[in-house]
């Protein structure tokens, strides 16, 4: 990456999902305590910080499904990427109301009482390991802890100075944030509140969620697996004609990345597969204004030298490649997991 | 209660010199180990304020020896990928076990009741 | 300039496939997001009729009770006392027991059990000269198991609601530590309810007693006595359910 960092690299896309990603949150909070407080009314009418407590906790977590579920949609079907582009927006603003959440039920249950409102609600919600008497906020705090590591180090430049690699690993975090959150919900208020609702949208969410990641975990291995075993040197890649123009195709040599061998208008390039922002398949990218371009947030590199456009700097490694009798054939050596 | 409120002390203490820290990470830090900060406006340094006190050990390290990594072969997101997969063969056994202890094991406090002379 | 066969680059304008998909992707969350928010909004529990009239304090008149909780008996019947916030009234009335007294505070009321939220100014507590102390009259009805949660009285009487269950737990754990009376709600079949006052054996407070059972569902082993039409369990152990 290169070129001066900026809070925001706005750009229409970039706007408009912020805008419906905020109307979104506003319509559910609003439906929410709307029907709230057409259900529930006079005496029987639930105080209104309960209401914006749960409207906001209910909201986080569906936000968080949702944010969860983009991942393994855009690997399923390519069309789901630009839902996958400023997924971290959404992450950020799933971390926002989760706070929000957090911070009202703190002050509203832990104040008023003369004692530091978070030793009440992480000390006070239970001390015993059965599920009634389980400390239930102890792990809605360990996840958002959790969200607030991602979302402060949402910005490339946390990207670029912790590596793809370790930042990819911090962020899968969530994942546990998500079980502890299903901890926090079946330990805590879903004690008292029993409607089946609950349980259902909980096992319908789980369900959803690990069916999307398990068919597209499947899909990826299988793809892995079929190259995996490729030996070193000059590897067969293919038939020429079978990488359609602007495309590519992945080739993966034993102990080594895999290689996009793109085919342009300037001939046939073998390129590392890994793009240098965030580790994106570059072999599922396309050629386009003449550079290679990264199917995640579009990072882009000339298909000759690896060179990505000024003012950038980014430089992914190159590989020999020849075509024989109609074949693709690309020298791939050393080892560059 | 008494280990609760040493716990948040210390992190307490802990995100207090991170925001010291923080202020002058990304005044003059940020910029000596990454050059791409450089010339940043203030949104960017604002937005970089909460990592900064979060992880200011790790920052403070990279600062005292700023070491430009270049990295022309990025590594492979292989093992990421099987941890996925891996992982979310287990979330959901996780999440059913939890939902189930939960939901069956617990008695509703709030439900009925019977009175034994 | 977006690839003819449907590539999509964040900062190109979507090809059409991508924009497809997206609008549809939108609607069905619009649809989640009324359906669920609505859904989820309507299956909450009811948190039962309580009043908590803070608009106007008014004035109530009678013997004061220092233990096992402040109480005041009046004509009307027993009135529970706290303070303003999550504070029992203990030292707002220390030294006042078996004395005629006129309060000035909030009155919550749940199901017929209700309660003084003593004004926080030194006037709102004046002794009233001349009068006599009223005796206490106790009926025992013997031991007995009750199983139900154990609650704040405040919040449980209209100060949240709902006042209970394992949400509300960290608040009541933090009420019933300074001093607020803490209460057995005991939940028959047909809907109806019971409400104990908890107190030791000794009929003093059992605050420390309760603290870590509230919000849970337990069970209460005591002797139930009744004063002033208001029913006591004096606790002589409790077990979780």
């Amino acid at each position: 990456m290169s070129a001066t960092y900026r809070a925001v690299n706005w750009n229409a896309h970039k706007k408009k999902y912020d805008l419906i990603a905020l109307a979104c949150v506003a319509l559910f909070v609003a439906v929410y305590v709307g029907v709230g407080s057409l259900v529930f009314r006079g005496n029987g009418a639930i105080s209104a910080p309960v209401l914006a407590i749960r409207a906001l906790g209910v909201c986080a977590v569906v936000m968080l499904h949702v944010v969860l579920m983009i991942g393994p949609m855009a690997r399923l079907t390519h069309l789901a990427a630009p839902l996958l582009y400023n997924r971290r927006h959404l992450g950020v603003m799933t971390f926002v109301v989760a706070l929000a959440h957090a911070a009202l039920a703190t002050l509203y249950y832990g104040s008023f009482g003369g004692a530091n409102p978070l030793t009440v609600v992480l000390t006070m919600s239970g001390s015993g390991a059965s599920p009634g008497a389980f400390p239930f906020v102890v792990p809605g705090a360990v996840a958002l802890m959790v969200l607030f590591l991602m979302a402060a180090t949402s910005h490339d430049f946390w990207l670029a100075n912790l590596g793809a690699w370790w930042w990819k690993w911090i962020h899968m975090g969530v994942y546990g944030a998500y079980v502890c959150i299903v901890g926090h919900l079946a330990l805590g208020v879903m004690q008292s509140e029993k409607s089946v609702v609950y349980l259902v949208m909980i096992l319908v969410g789980a369900g959803l969620l690990s069916g999307l990641h398990i068919a597209a975990g499947v899909r990826a291995w299988k793809r892995d697996a079929r190259t995996d075993d490729a030996v070193q040197g000059w590897i067969d890649a293919g038939a020429l004609d079978a990488i359609p123009m602007g495309c590519a195709i992945s080739v993966r040599a034993r102990g080594h990345a895999p290689v996009a061998v793109y085919r342009h208008e300037g001939g046939v390039s073998a390129i590392h597969g890994v793009c240098a922002h965030q580790g994106g398949p570059l072999a599922e990218g396309r050629v386009v204004g003449g550079c290679v371009t990264c199917p995640w947030h579009g990072y882009q590199y000339k298909p000759e030298d690896g060179c990505a456009p000024a003012p950038y700097d980014d430089k992914l490694a190159t590989h020999e490649v020849k075509v024989v009798d109609g074949r693709v054939m690309v020298r791939i050596e050393g080892d560059s997991r | 209660m008494a280990g609760m409120d040493w716990f948040l002390a210390i992190l307490g203490g802990y995100l207090a010199i991170g925001a010291v820290f923080a202020v002058a990470f990304v005044t003059r830090g940020a910029e000596r180990i990454d050059a791409n900060a450089r010339g940043a406006g203030w949104g960017f340094r604002l937005m970089a304020v909460p990592g900064s006190a979060a992880l200011w050990p790790w920052l403070a390290m990279k600062w005292a020896r700023p070491r430009r990594v270049v990295t022309l072969t990025p590594r492979d997101t292989l093992a990421h990928r099987r941890v996925h997969l891996l992982a979310w063969c287990v979330i959901p056994l996780l999440v059913v076990a939890i939902v189930a202890w939960g939901w069956l094991g617990g008695v509703d406090p709030t439900g009925v009741g019977a009175v034994s002379p | 300039m977006s690839d003819e066969r449907g590539f999509y680059v964040g900062y190109l304008e979507a090809p059409p496939a991508h924009a497809r998909f997206v609008k549809r992707a939108i609607l069905v969350l619009m649809w989640l997001c009324v359906v669920g928010a609505g859904v989820s909004a309507w299956a909450m529990r009811h948190p039962g009729e309580a009043v908590w009239d803070t608009s106007t304090p008014r004035m109530f008149e009678g013997v004061l009770r220092e233990s096992p909780y402040p109480m005041l008996e009046t004509e009307e019947g027993v009135y529970l006392i706290v303070r303003i916030g999550k504070f029992g009234a203990q030292d707002r009335v220390a030294g006042l027991a078996d004395r005629w007294v006129r309060l000035e505070g909030y009155l919550l009321e749940r199901d017929g059990r209700r309660m003084i939220e003593l004004l926080d100014d030194a006037g709102a507590i004046d002794e009233v000269s001349g009068t006599p102390a009223g005796s206490e009259d106790r009926q025992d009805f013997g031991e007995v198991s009750l199983r139900g949660e154990i609650v704040d009285s405040k919040c449980y009487l209209g100060a949240m609601k709902p006042g209970d269950g394992k949400g509300h737990k960290p608040c009541a754990t933090l009420c019933v530590g300074n001093g607020i009376p803490p209460m057995l709600v005991v939940h028959h079949d047909g809907g109806g309810k019971d409400y104990y006052i908890l107190a030791t054996d000794a009929f003093g407070a059992a605050n420390e007693m309760v603290r870590e059972y509230l919000g849970e569902a337990v069970e209460v082993r005591g002797r139930v006595v009744e004063r002033g039409g208001v029913r006591f369990v004096r606790a002589l152990g409790i077990e979780r359910r």
